[in-house]
C-alpha cells in the first residue's frame, strides 16, 4: 500500500548522489540507475567540469537537488541571492523538487559549514515555519527538508523531534526528507525510541528516503556517509516502506567513496523492500 | 545563566562561539560563559547530557568537526603547501587561518581565497615562507581556474583561415579560465615532483613561467619559456600579434630568433590546448 505524498511529487525509484569521482564512469556507461541526487552547492557558482557534466546527465536522468547552505534554522536574514542561484539551477537541471536540512549552518555571518541542531521548542517551531514559509514562497515550491543527525539536545527543547519536524511539516506545508540513517543516529545519541519517531511521521509529506551508513563511536554515532547501510538501519527502511509504500529512495555516500557500482549495488538491497523488482531505466 | 526560551539568536551566536574557539570546545564554554560576553550560557544548563556524554562531550562533536573540516577542504585544495608544512603544522596553519578568516559565505568554494595572502603577511613564522607563497598562489589559481567561466575555443580552421598577411592586426580572445604567472621560484616542477612522489628540497629563488588554464574540462599546469611567457602576456593584454611582438623585441634579454622560428608551432600548440577563444583585425 503506497501513501501518496500530497504534492504528488513522483516515486523515482532508487537513486544514488552524483559525485564527481563517478563521472566519467556515469558518462562511458551510463549506468542503469533511477535518479540522482545533486549537492546544489557543487555546481553554483562555477563553469567547470561538474555543471557541464551535469547538464549531459540531466539531459537522461531524473534530478533531485539537495543542499546543505540555506540554513533554514539561523537567525540571520534569509540570503535570497542564494536562493536565486538555486532556482536558476533547479531550471537548468529541471529538478524534480529540492531540499535542505532542518537545522543552521552559521550566525551573524559566519559559516561553519554543517548542521547545526535547533532546540526543538514553539518559540523556535514559530521562527522555523515562518522561514520556510517566506522561502516557499520565493522558490514557488515547496522545500523538502531532511531531519539532520544530532549529537546534543538543548536544554530548552520541550518537544522531541518527530514531533517538532511534523508540526513544522504540517504547519508550514514544507515535505519531508526521512533520513533513516539519520533517524538512527540521533536516536543512538539521544537514547530515543526509533520506532516512536517513525510512527510520529507524516507520511503524506514523506517525499524521499535518504539511506547512509554511520561511524559508531560506541558513545555516540556519527553521521559519516563513508560505508555501507547496517542492518538496524535497513529494518528502519522496511519499517518507513510498510508505512508509506514506494517513495524516492537515495543512498549517500560521501567518504570513502567505491566503484559506482558497488555504490550502486548498496542501493539496490532496497529493492527487495519495495513492490516493484524491476527497476525503470532512465534513458 | 541560561536566556530566556526565546533568546534563538543568542544561542545560536553561544554554541557558533563555543564550537569555533581556537583552543577547542573547553576554553570556548569558558570564554563565552563569563557575564559581559555577547551570548553567555552556562554549558550545564544549555546542553543536556546523553547516557554516555556529558553536555561538554557533546558539544565538542561540533567543536571537533568545525575546524576538520576547513583542514579536510584546504588540504584537497593545497597540497602541496601541506606537503612543504607537514600535515600537523598544515593543520594549525589553517586552523590559525580560519580563526581569522572565518568563513562568511554559503559556498565553501571562496573559503581559502585569502590564504596565499594570509600565508605572505600574517603567518606566524612558516618554513621557506616565499616559496610557500608561491606554491599557494598557484594551488589557489587552480581553484579558480576550475571555477571560471566557459567559452567556446576557437577551431583550427579559424586559425588556419587567417590570411599570412593580416597576421600582425590579429588580436586573439583568451580563454576566460587562463592565467599567466612569472614567479620567482620554480613552482610548477616542485608540484610536479611531489604530485609524483619524487623527492625534491624546496628550491632556491628563480624565475619561471607558467600558465595555468582549462581544457578539455580539466586543470593544467605548464611551464613556458621567457619568450613564449611574453609573447602571451602581450596578447592576453589585447595587444595585437605585430604590436606584441614589437614589445617582445624591446624586452631585455628576449631571443627574437626563437620566437620567430616557434611562432607557427607555439599558434598550433597554444590553438590545440584552448588558450583562445576569438580573434579579431586590429585594434
Ligand atoms: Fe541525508
Amino acid at each position: 500500500m503506497s501513501v501518496e505524498n500530497r504534492w504528488g511529487f513522483p516515486d523515482l525509484g532508487l537513486g544514488i548522489g552524483l559525485r564527481t569521482v563517478h563521472f566519467n564512469h556515469i558518462l562511458e556507461q551510463w549506468p542503469q540507475i533511477d535518479w540522482f541526487e545533486i549537492m546544489s552547492e557543487n555546481f553554483m557558482e562555477t563553469d567547470g567540469n561538474p555543471v557541464r557534466v551535469l547538464d549531459q546527465i540531466a539531459e537522461r536522468y531524473p534530478i533531485v537537488m539537495h543542499g546543505v547552505s540555506m540554513s533554514i534554522g539561523s537567525t540571520d536574514p534569509i540570503d535570497f541571492d542564494y536562493l536565486s542561484k538555486l532556482k536558476t539551477l533547479a531550471k537548468r537541471v529541471n529538478a524534480h523538487w529540492l531540499g535542505d536540512h532542518v537545522c543552521w549552518t552559521g550566525v551573524h555571518g559566519r559559516n561553519g559549514h554543517d548542521l547545526y541542531p535547533l532546540p526543538y521548542n514553539e518559540e523556535s517551531l514559530k521562527f522555523l515555519v515562518d522561514r520556510i514559509r517566506t522561502v516557499q514562497d520565493f522558490m514557488e515550491r515547496p522545500l523538502i527538508l531532511e531531519n539532520p543527525s544530532t549529537y546534543l539536545t538543548f536544554a530548552n527543547s520541550t518537544m522531541a523531534e518527530e514531533e517538532f519536524l511534523a508540526r513544522m511539516a504540517e504547519e508550514s506545508d514544507c515535505g519531508l526528507l526521512l533520513d533513516v540513517n539519520n533517524v538512527y543516529v540521533t536516536c543512538r545519541n539521544h537514547g530515543l525510541d526509533a520506532q516512536a519517531y517513525l510512527e510520529a511521521m507524516p507520511y503524506d509529506r514523506v517525499v524521499q528516503i535518504h539511506l547512509a551508513g554511520h561511524t559508531d563511536r560506541g558513545t555516540h554515532c556519527i553521521d559519516t556517509h563513508d560505508g555501507r547501510v547496517i542492518d538496524p538501519v535497513w529494518d528502519l527502511y522496511a519499517e518507513v516502506h510498510r508505512r508509506a509504500g514506494n517513495r524516492a529512495t537515495l543512498l549517500e555516500w560521501d567518504a570513502n567513496i567505491p566503484s559506482f557500482d558497488e555504490v550502486h549495488a548498496e542501493v539496490m538491497k532496497a529493492a527487495k523492500f519495495r513492490d516493484m523488482t524491476e527497476l525503470r531505466h532512465a534513458s | 545563566m541560561p536566556r530566556d526560551d526565546s533568546g534563538l539568536e543568542s544561542l545560536e551566536q553561544w554554541m557558533y562561539s563555543v564550537i569555533s574557539h581556537p583552543q577547542g570546545a573547553e576554553a570556548g564554554v569558558e570564554a563565552n560563559s563569563k557575564p559581559g560576553s555577547e551570548a553567555a550560557y552556562d554549558l550545564e544548563q544549555t546542553v543536556l547530557p546523553s547516557e554516555k556524554l556529558t553536555p561538554l562531550e557533546r558539544i565538542s562533536v561540533y567543536a571537533d568537526m568545525y575546524f576538520w573540516r576547513f583542514i579536510d577542504i584546504m588540504s584537497e585544495e593545497y597540497p602541496t603547501v601541506e606537503h612543504l608544512l607537514g600535515v600537523e603544522r598544515f593543520a594549525q596553519v589553517v586552523r590559525d587561518y580560519i580563526t581569522r578568516h572565518p568563513s562568511t559565505y554559503y559556498n565553501l568554494n571562496r573559503l581559502s581565497v585569502k590564504f596565499p595572502q594570509y600565508l605572505r603577511n600574517e603567518a606566524d613564522e612558516i618554513p621557506h615562507q616565499p616559496f610557500v607563497v608561491a606554491v599557494a598562489t598557484v594551488e589557489r589559481l587552480m581553484e579558480d581556474v576550475f571555477d571560471a567561466p566557459h567559452k567556446e575555443k576557437i577551431s583550427t580552421e579559424a586559425i588556419q583561415n587567417v590570411p599570412g598577411e593580416q597576421w600582425p592586426e590579429i588580436c586573439l580572445e583568451f580563454n576566460p579560465a587562463l592565467y599567466l604567472l612569472e614567479l620567482d621560484y620554480p613552482v610548477n616542477a616542485y608540484m610536479t615532483a611531489v604530485n609524483e612522489d619524487r623527492h625534491m628540497d624546496a628550491p632556491k629563488a628563480q624565475k619561471s613561467f607558467v600558465v595555468v588554464y582549462r581544457c578539455n574540462y580539466r586543470v593544467w599546469r605548464d611551464d613556458l619559456e621567457y619568450e613564449s611567457y611574453l609573447l602571451l602576456a602581450q596578447l592576453k593584454e589585447g595587444k595585437s600579434l605585430g604590436e606584441a611582438l614589437e614589445n617582445c623585441a624591446l624586452q631585455e634579454g628576449v631571443d627574437m630568433d626563437k620566437i620567430t622560428t616557434n611562432l607557427g608551432e607555439w599558434f598550433q600548440q597554444w590553438t590545440a590546448q584552448e588558450f583562445f577563444c576569438g580573434l579579431k583585425t586590429g585594434s
